[in-house]
């Protein structure tokens, strides 16, 4: 036999990390190579984050409070903006260089594929986010306050600082994580939509599903404000996790803690319990928001690999069939029955080429197709028929230009 | 009894009448062909006569209408995991990332086909890149390569997963002479490497390419194979010798020629508007004869020239074309123009 052979099946064998690993590689070599990107891309966020602090503060009153609100909002949205667009960018380009097929040819299983590129977006968001951290925590609008909770649990106050900077060291990893998972989050996003659509939609498209997940959610405004409808988006609950890590106000109830509260349980407020019991929440509802998402993104990624790759010739011929049917139209269903048996034996756009160069080729051409003298002349009727119509639509669109003028 | 035991080789890839038809128009139209082990099989055919199509069926990148193909013993619909396991499939367009240096590309590739990451992984790609020449420029970025450059890492890339079916699709357009030649010895060591269990599907536009390389070759005109056949035979099968005039107008005097009862000329065909293309049996022997019967028809003959039938000339004997032609394209640039006034209608 050939040397190619089947693998054994396997929970695990059905994960292939060579592959996730490589195309996630590819993305962020490519990330930081392009050094414009970066700086261009961290440059929105560092102009909210350093002019426009003075204006929060003044907007809600309370200047502490409103700009670390702000401060993480803003993270948030870097987060989302760059998960979406950083994962789906790449797969725009690849679909127009054509790169695409190259991976759609490779045996990599189309969830390897779907993994890869969001483990890509989410390893690119991380680092986008750092730096906007960084630049937070220099403009102020972010602190990592000590001696607040969670992030020494008052180990410091009761005098065992080793145990309150692995506290600490355990805050910072745990704010990562909800980064990462929540990047995955927007990378499925960016990649169901990038897989969908062309170059020039897919900017749209973005633009699109960006607004709502910023805005209508607990990112900038407090969720309580606008009659919860945040609840439904998940950058509400990834806001709300991001809050408690960076100092910002939570309010008497962050989004987790609203939700324990209508199960009936109650929460003690402003302690490390409360906090924890809440980031629990956001957890788990962010990631069944990631399960479905990357559900979809895995079906529909996959389905546009195999057919769409057709390409040019695809469109082309989708339109000619397209065009056809429009022309076959208005035709009596017997008219058509002959039309289409004439179409499936002949070309109808060579017919129609060569028609215009010498019509006596026609017969010609239905002979060789096995077709009769008579189709030839029941063909030409309903042509000329056609033709007729579509000059006698094109001189009523003159007459009607003429008349508006 | 016969004692020599008759070795019959595997059959790579068979197709089973493989159809893709977008609405009424069917790009390729039930085709049946099969490669057998170590060979290199050449699609010979012009623009738009489904080459592409048929490659982009066999490595599951478009799904057949009806019909199917076995590639590597696994069917391409039941099974294309496998056949994609089978399979290293080079482009007809340049698709190597350009913010990547080379070594990055094949290391990519690899990671795609399961090759774990380690020693072996790296000599390998190594020894890819020494062979399509690219060993000093490894760590540049593509972007920064020229065409030819592109298009041999482009190969590299396919071969270094070690493909049971190579699927080069048109793989030396666009590049020089000398590269090309090196890639076509590149790709008679490939087959003097691997031998059996490897077989190469080219489709091309270079007859010389074709007749060089190719063990078979199948003509391929509007979907359907033609003519398929090693290039020897293509060659007997139309027989005779060539004769090639030029002329003032060929359409008249093809026309002449062609009304009157020769026996000699078997066929006649258009090259350009100055040029005819005459089959004969003997071309000495009928020279003497072309000549009265030109003087007799008026039709002055400014050169004249014979020669054993090539590739090419099997290539027009099929297909009714000249690869002038073919490589315009008369057909799709007439299919557009149409549609555009389609559209304007």
């Amino acid at each position: 036999m050939f040397r190619v052979k089947k693998e054994k099946k396997g929970l695990l064998a059905s994960f292939d990390f060579e592959a996730i690993l490589g195309i996630a590689r590819r993305e962020y070599i490519k990330y930081f190579r392009n050094k414009n990107q970066i700086i261009s891309s961290s440059l929105m966020p560092a102009i909210f984050m350093i002019f426009m602090r003075p204006a929060f503060g003044n907007w809600i009153g309370n200047m502490g409070e409103a700009s670390t609100y702000m401060g993480a909002g803003i993270i948030v949205m870097v987060v989302i903006m760059s998960g979406i667009m950083m994962a789906g960018m790449p797969l725009i380009f690849d679909k127009m260089m054509g790169f695409q097929d190259i991976y759609a040819v490779s045996p990599v299983k189309r969830r390897n594929l779907v993994l890869g590129f969001i483990l890509g977006g989410a390893i690119k968001v991380i680092f986008q986010c750092s730096i906007v951290i960084a630049i937070g925590l220099l403009s102020g609008l972010v602190s990592f306050e000590l001696g607040v909770y969670p992030y020494d649990f008052g180990w410091f106050a009761a005098g065992y600082p080793v145990f309150g900077v692995l506290a600490i060291i355990m805050s910072v990893i745990m704010m990562y994580v909800m980064i990462f998972i929540s990047a995955a989050v927007y990378s499925c996003i960016g990649l169901t939509i990038s897989a969908k659509s062309d170059m020039t939609n897919a900017f749209l498209y973005f633009t699109l599903i960006n607004t709502p997940l910023v805005f209508i959610s607990g990112a900038l405004i407090p969720v309580e404000n606008m009659y919860f409808i945040g609840l439904f988006n998940p950058t509400t609950y990834f806001a709300d996790a991001i809050r408690v890590f960076l100092g910002g106000y939570t309010g008497d109830y962050g989004t987790g803690n609203f939700l324990i509260g209508i199960l009936g349980l109650s929460i003690p407020k402003h302690s490390a319990q409360a906090l924890f019991l809440g980031l629990g929440v956001d957890l788990i509802v962010i990631f069944a928001f990631g399960v479905v998402l990357f559900y979809i993104a895995f079906k529909v990624f996959g389905s546009s690999l195999t057919e769409s790759s057709g390409g040019f010739i695809s469109i082309f011929h989708k339109k000619t069939t397209e065009m056809q049917e429009k022309m076959f139209k208005k035709l009596s269903p017997e008219e058509k029955e002959v039309m289409n048996r004439i179409t499936s034996k002949v070309d109808m756009i060579e017919l129609m080429s060569s028609a215009q160069e010498d019509p006596s080729k026609i017969i010609d051409i239905f002979k060789k197709a096995g077709l009769t003298t008579d189709d030839a002349n029941q063909f030409m009727k309903i042509g000329t028929k056609i033709m007729s119509e579509m000059v006698s639509k094109k001189k009523k669109k003159k007459k009607k230009s003429k008349n508006k003028t | 009894m016969n004692t020599t035991k008759v070795i019959e080789k595997m059959e790579i890839v068979k197709t089973i009448n493989l159809t893709k038809q977008w609405g009424n128009i069917v790009a390729v139209d039930h085709i049946n062909f099969n490669i057998k082990e170590g060979e290199i099989f050449g699609f010979l055919g012009p623009n738009g006569a489904g080459k592409t199509t048929t490659i982009k069926l066999l490595c599951t990148l478009l799904k057949p209408t009806s019909g199917t193909a076995i590639v590597g013993g696994y069917d391409i619909n039941k099974d294309p995991e496998m056949v994609r396991k089978c399979v290293g499939y080079v482009p007809q367009d340049i698709t190597i990332d350009g913010r990547l240096t080379a070594r990055e590309n094949l290391e990519f590739q690899a990671s795609l086909y399961g090759i774990k990451r380690g020693p072996d992984r790296d000599q390998k790609i190594e020894e890819m890149l020494k062979l399509v020449e690219l060993g000093q420029r490894a760590d540049g970025l593509v972007e920064t390569f020229s065409g030819g450059m592109r298009r041999r890492l482009e190969i590299a890339r396919g071969l270094l997963v070690e493909p049971l079916l190579l699927l080069l699709d048109e793989p030396s357009v666009g590049l020089d002479p000398i590269s090309r030649r090196s890639i076509w010895d590149h790709v008679k060591k490939l087959k003097k490497k691997y031998k059996d269990q490897f077989a190469i599907l080219m489709s091309t536009h270079y007859m010389e390419e074709a007749d060089r390389l190719c063990d078979r070759i199948g003509i391929i005109d509007r979907g359907k194979i033609v003519a398929l056949d090693t290039p020897k035979n293509l060659k007997k099968n139309i027989g005779g010798q060539i004769i090639e005039i030029d002329v003032e107008k060929a359409k008249r005097a093809s026309k002449k020629l062609s009304s009157e009862s020769n026996s000699f000329i078997l066929k006649i065909n258009e090259l350009s508007d100055t040029t005819i293309a005459l089959e004969v049996n003997d071309g000495e022997s009928a020279a003497p004869k072309l000549f009265k019967l030109a003087e007799q028809n008026n039709i002055e003959i400014k050169n004249m020239r014979i020669h054993e039938p090539s590739l090419e000339d099997v290539f027009i004997y099929y297909t009714g074309k000249t690869l002038r032609d073919a490589d315009t394209d008369v057909v799709s640039f007439v299919r557009g123009e149409i549609s555009k006034r389609l559209r304007s209608v």
